[in-house]
């Protein structure tokens, strides 16, 4: 089932709007991260770790929810399919195992803002709990390209499901039925 | 020209992209076992299920209350 095309336009600015504001926030966090492991003053540390709290919870598992819902919905309501084109099933495979990681990191930063709440946070405390969001929030940000690019080149090569699927809609145009226009 | 009846073979960039992340994976595995089971995605998991205790000690040992399962920020909100 293909969307119309104004309902279409409507979902692909949503799941870039989703996507692009993903890449900034994770950016942000980053940022964060290393203010909060370079943190010298307990003070600073702590203000860094509840902020990083309120922005993973309330910002980020929100954008990259957002993007995963778009991004099926926008290939589920087009010829594209979901696993019809290579290129779509690497960009759904990477948002997926980005948002596997950042569910499993709530737990770590969840509980330096707890510690950050109780008290100030001295250099040494939680070191590596402390490196864990700087090295993930990196990675993400590395591993957020990947869909980017994709997304950009749309790299050729069908599944084996896309070209049967193709070879259908290719008989069927033959013998006069209907097929569903293109992207 | 007639269409190739055979489906088409898997693009070079799938496969090397699929060689390039069972690297990385492999790498972020024996990260995780040479520092020593500390650092990997299971701890998150264990800690949320509350029975971390052993995994936790550095917590401990800052002085701190033990990880609650819960979300800081929820705290963070009604306060």
């Amino acid at each position: 089932m293909t969307m119309p095309p104004r309902l279409r336009k409507f979902a692909l600015i949503a799941h870039v709007a989703f996507s692009v504001a993903t890449f900034g926030a994770v950016a942000a966090f980053l940022a964060l991260a290393i203010a909060g492991l370079l943190a010298e003053s307990g003070r600073m540390a702590s203000a860094v770790y509840i902020a990083m709290d309120l922005v993973v919870r309330s910002i980020i598992v929100p954008l990259v929810a957002g993007a995963l819902v778009t991004g099926l919905i926008q290939s589920l309501g087009t010829s594209w399919g979901l696993i019809r084109h290579w290129w779509v099933v690497a960009k759904l495979t990477v948002t997926i195992c980005v948002a596997i990681v950042l569910l499993l990191q709530l737990s770590g930063i969840a509980q330096l803002a707890e510690a950050a709440l109780a008290s100030d946070l001295a250099p040494g405390d939680f070191r590596q709990l402390r490196w864990s969001p700087v090295v993930h929030a990196a990675g993400g940000l590395a591993a957020l390209f990947v869909p980017l690019a994709l997304s950009i080149y749309k790299p050729p090569g069908m599944t084996r499901y896309g070209w049967r699927k193709a070879q259908e809609a290719g008989q069927g145009r033959s013998s006069g039925r209907g097929i569903e226009a293109p992207v | 020209m007639r269409e190739s009846d055979s489906a088409p073979g898997t693009p070079r960039w799938v496969k090397v992209s699929a060689v390039v992340a069972g690297i990385l994976l492999v790498a972020a595995i024996s990260a995780a076992i040479l520092s020593g089971g500390k650092h990997s995605p299971w701890r998150h998991l264990l800690m949320s299920s509350g029975i971390a205790g052993a995994l936790t000690a550095d917590i401990g040992a800052a002085g701190t209350a033990p990880f609650a399962g819960r979300a800081g920020s929820d705290r963070i909100l009604r306060s």
